[in-house]
């Protein structure tokens, strides 16, 4: 066990270096040049003279070839120097300082938000007997199924900020105030709400549904009862240790999906995070910047992955050893 | 009806009495008014066909089933979980697979404030050391011990052992039962069983049930010697049946039909490598029938997938009519394979449950009415699904799909083991009849030396992969070799019979 836990941050590193390759690789054989897009900005508009555009991308590098110019990116990657960004001239990290945290906040809310609300609805509608419940929250869910997230996002400002003036619409204070914590609940809870309740969320509630309902008259179960064993124990260490490892073991590829959303949830409702930058980044072919967020999102998604097999080893002892079948 | 037994006691004194009791599943009532008495000290087997509602009583004993009717348990309504300990069928299917063996056994003793992990464990004759296992890492054997004394751990007054030893081969069931038996010192124990043969060497009483009515219920020397009900009779002439002669069945022809030679596989799994057949040789004539006989682990399984042609083994070879299989083209293996019939021990896994009856047929081969005839069905079953039939149906089924090929050598893997005593009977004729009409050569792997007798001209045994004993079924009893001797004792027919 100790050695299979060593394994994984390896792996990981690996994953990230492939990640980064593929990303430089894809970026470079996009269509567009980069120096094009700089001349352009900085002129407001105007197209650049080839020679200009020529002399720019010597001086950027962009006359390398690509093995090299990976290799000088990532010999400085790894020093912690992300290069500068091409169109603000700022240092990549110095942008992800100021927004990777809020991205992160945002993130970490939602999975809080729609894992332990999946979790309390699939066992609701795993253990409840009554049948119009369990009717109710299947109809809940198809619904939910046909809404992408920016959907919700629409909804949810719809009716929380736009008619009603409940919620703010956006932001993470009101203009000119500084941030307090119990204003950035406020901000922060449409926006979180937008990213946990979209179309993904059903699976989850499924998962747990599924995993724990297939136990409930499970021998195991049974003999748990027939011993006499408090409900409690019944439930929490019979019923659901064993029943949540298909919903845990998910719940890594679930932040991934996740985190696919969290973009166009930082848009629209105009939050600091790197949705903005990504956006930008990706019109204005800046590279530096784009690679440095897409590693940070598959640096995110590689973490979550990590700490989801860890509780999964955690709950069940099969993961351990490496056994296949976790029943 | 109730025949009340000599040893039925004071109800206000220790052990348990059961009463009028009736149990109620949707739509009708399937136990009609049980009376039992086990008095503590005492072995009570509860036998019976498949589906005569012994389980059903069992569980509305432990609290598990909604039931009418009374049970007490010294004088007293039982308490749940604290009077009346429960051992499953299915022992570790029984344990949580994400918790521990110790962690199982404190939390019985935690919610009922009394008994010892570490006794308990020692009781049922295992290690201590074993309470930091989890399930999954137990042998079947074992887990059944655990589940035992998981069942005891809190020192209840009654102890219920549901079918504890259906999945255990003979000298494993005749351990764990001989430690089922001990417990009876300290308490009144109910053994649920479909075998006479069991219930007559561990029980004191038997109680004979069928359809939801115990028909006959008494001492174990006076049901097995003056059986008065027409089950009972059944079952005890079941038990003590007389194996055919030799040669009654069927012409056995000259030849090999299927053999193998230095046959020798090794399973290799993450963690460890197992030589499952060292050496095996083993010949079968046409038309001729083979008993392979050997405990839980001993390749008996191992050796069925190499003579089906299905594993390719790691040394020695695997002939048919003369022809070395894994020599063939792959054409002409598949073509030995669709002329091996299979049958398994759980035919209901073997069926896609979407299937009909007649569907399952027609994938092997053309379906006729007179193959479900044959095998002694109603061809009105064809458009049932497996799902609705009973285990004995469902094994002919699947001896009617295996027919529906036309094979020339029949292979069944413990094809009886789930079933009563009457079922049993019902298909192991119907092999002998395989024989003498279609002149079908059988391979019949059981742990059951009683089955191999009634359906075979010759035993082997084997042993940690080796063939030690190959004799016509006749002569078993002269058997020499300490595995067979091991085998025979673990089935004989001892305890009470006149």
């Amino acid at each position: 066990m100790p050695l299979r836990i060593l394994r994984r941050p390896a792996t990981a590193a690996l994953v990230v270096a492939a990640l980064s390759a593929v990303c430089f690789g894809l970026l470079d054989a996009a269509p567009g040049d980069p120096a094009a897009s700089v001349l352009e900005s900085r002129s407001g508009g105007r197209p650049p003279s080839p020679a200009a555009v020529a002399e720019l991308r010597g001086e950027m590098g962009l006359d390398d070839p690509p093995p090299v110019r990976y290799w000088r990116w990532a010999s400085h990657a790894v020093r912690g120097d992300l290069g500068t960004s091409y169109m603000s001239g700022r240092p990549v990290t110095d942008t992800l300082g100021d927004t990777v945290p809020w991205t992160l906040l945002l993130t970490a809310a939602a999975i809080l938000l729609s894992f332990t609300a999946a979790l309390a609805v699939g066992l609701v509608a795993a253990l409840t007997r009554r049948a119009w419940l369990r009717r109710g929250i299947d109809l809940l869910l198809f619904a939910m199924g046909g809404m992408p997230g920016f959907v919700v996002a629409l909804l949810l400002l719809y009716a929380f900020a736009a008619a009603t003036h409940l919620m703010p619409s956006g932001g993470v204070s009101r203009p000119g105030e500084p941030v307090t914590a119990y204003g950035l609940l406020a901000h922060l809870a449409l926006p979180a709400c937008a990213l946990a309740f979209g179309h993904h969320f059903g699976v989850y509630v499924r998962l747990v549904e599924n995993g724990v309902g297939r136990l409930r008259d499970a021998p195991h179960v049974q003999n748990a009862r027939v011993r006499g064993l408090p409900r409690r124990t019944v439930v929490a260490r019979h019923l659901m240790r064993p029943g949540l490892v298909p919903f845990t073991a998910r719940l890594g590829v679930g932040v991934g999906t996740l985190i696919a959303g969290v973009y166009a949830t930082e848009v629209i409702f105009s939050w600091p995070g790197m949705g903005r930058e990504a956006i930008t980044a990706a019109r204005a072919q800046d590279y530096p910047l784009l690679i440095a967020i897409v590693l940070v999102t598959g640096l995110i998604v590689i973490a979550a992955n990590l700490a989801a097999e860890l509780i999964v080893a955690a709950l069940d002892p099969r993961a351990r050893t490496g056994r296949a079948d976790a029943a | 009806m109730v025949t009340a037994g000599p040893t039925a006691t004071d109800p206000t004194t220790t052990g348990l009495t059961v009463s009028g009791l009736t149990v109620d599943v949707p739509g009708r009532r399937v136990v009609h008014g049980v009376d039992l008495a086990v008095p503590a000290g005492r072995v009570l087997a509860l036998v019976g066909p498949s589906g005569s509602g012994k389980t059903l009583t069992a569980r509305a004993i432990a609290g598990l089933q909604p039931h009418g009717g009374t049970v007490l348990v010294g004088g007293r309504a039982p308490l749940r979980g604290r009077d009346v300990g429960y051992a499953f069928q299915d022992a570790l299917a029984s344990l949580n697979p994400t918790v521990t063996v110790r962690r199982h056994l404190t939390e019985t003793v935690k919610a009922h404030g009394t008994g010892d992990p570490g006794t308990a464990l020692a009781r049922f004759g295992l290690d201590p050391g074993l309470a930091a296992a989890h399930p999954f890492e137990l042998s079947g054997g074992q887990a059944q011990r655990v589940a035992l004394a998981l069942a005891t751990v809190h020192e209840p007054p009654v102890l219920i052992a549901d079918e504890v030893t259906t999945a255990l081969d003979p000298v494993t069931q005749a351990t764990v039962l001989d430690l089922v038996r001990a417990q009876a010192r300290d308490r009144a124990v109910l053994l649920i069983t479909h075998d006479l043969t069991a219930a007559a060497r561990w029980a004191d009483d038997i109680a004979v049930m069928r359809d939801g009515r115990i028909v006959e219920h008494g001492p174990a020397e006076r049901i097995l010697g003056d059986p008065e009900s027409d089950l009972a009779r059944e079952l005890v002439a079941a038990a003590t049946a007389e194996v055919p002669p030799v040669g009654e069945a069927a012409a056995v022809g000259e030849g090999e039909a299927v053999s193998v030679r230095g046959l020798r596989r090794v399973l290799r799994s993450r963690r460890r490598t197992t030589v499952a057949l060292d050496g095996a040789d083993l010949a079968v004539r046409p038309g001729e029938a083979v008993a392979i006989v050997g405990r839980s682990g001993s390749g008996k399984s191992t050796l069925v997938g190499a003579l089906a042609a299905l594993d390719r083994p790691d040394g020695g070879s695997v002939l048919r009519g003369g022809a070395d299989v894994w020599a063939l083209r792959d054409r002409e293996r598949r073509a030995v394979r669709r002329r091996t019939g299979l049958v398994f021990q759980d035919p209901l896994a073997s069926f896609d449950p979407r299937h009909t009856v007649r569907q399952a047929i027609a994938e092997a081969g053309p379906y006729d009415d007179d193959l479900l005839r044959y095998v002694g069905l109603d061809p009105a079953m064809a458009a049932r699904r497996p799902g609705t039939l009973s285990g004995g149906e469902c094994q002919r089924v699947a001896i009617a799909r295996a027919l529906a090929q036309k094979p020339d050598v029949l292979l069944a893997d413990e094809p009886t083991s789930g079933l009563d005593v009457l079922t049993e009977q019902r298909v192991l004729r119907l092999l002998t009849a395989l024989r003498r009409d279609h002149r079908i050569t059988i391979a019949l792997v059981t742990h059951d030396l009683r089955v191999a007798r009634r359906v075979a001209d010759r035993v082997v045994v084997l042993h940690a992969g080796r063939i030690v004993e190959d004799l016509p079924a006749h002569a078993l009893d002269s058997a020499s070799h300490p595995e067979t001797r091991r085998l025979l004792d673990a089935t004989a027919l001892t305890g009470k019979w006149a």
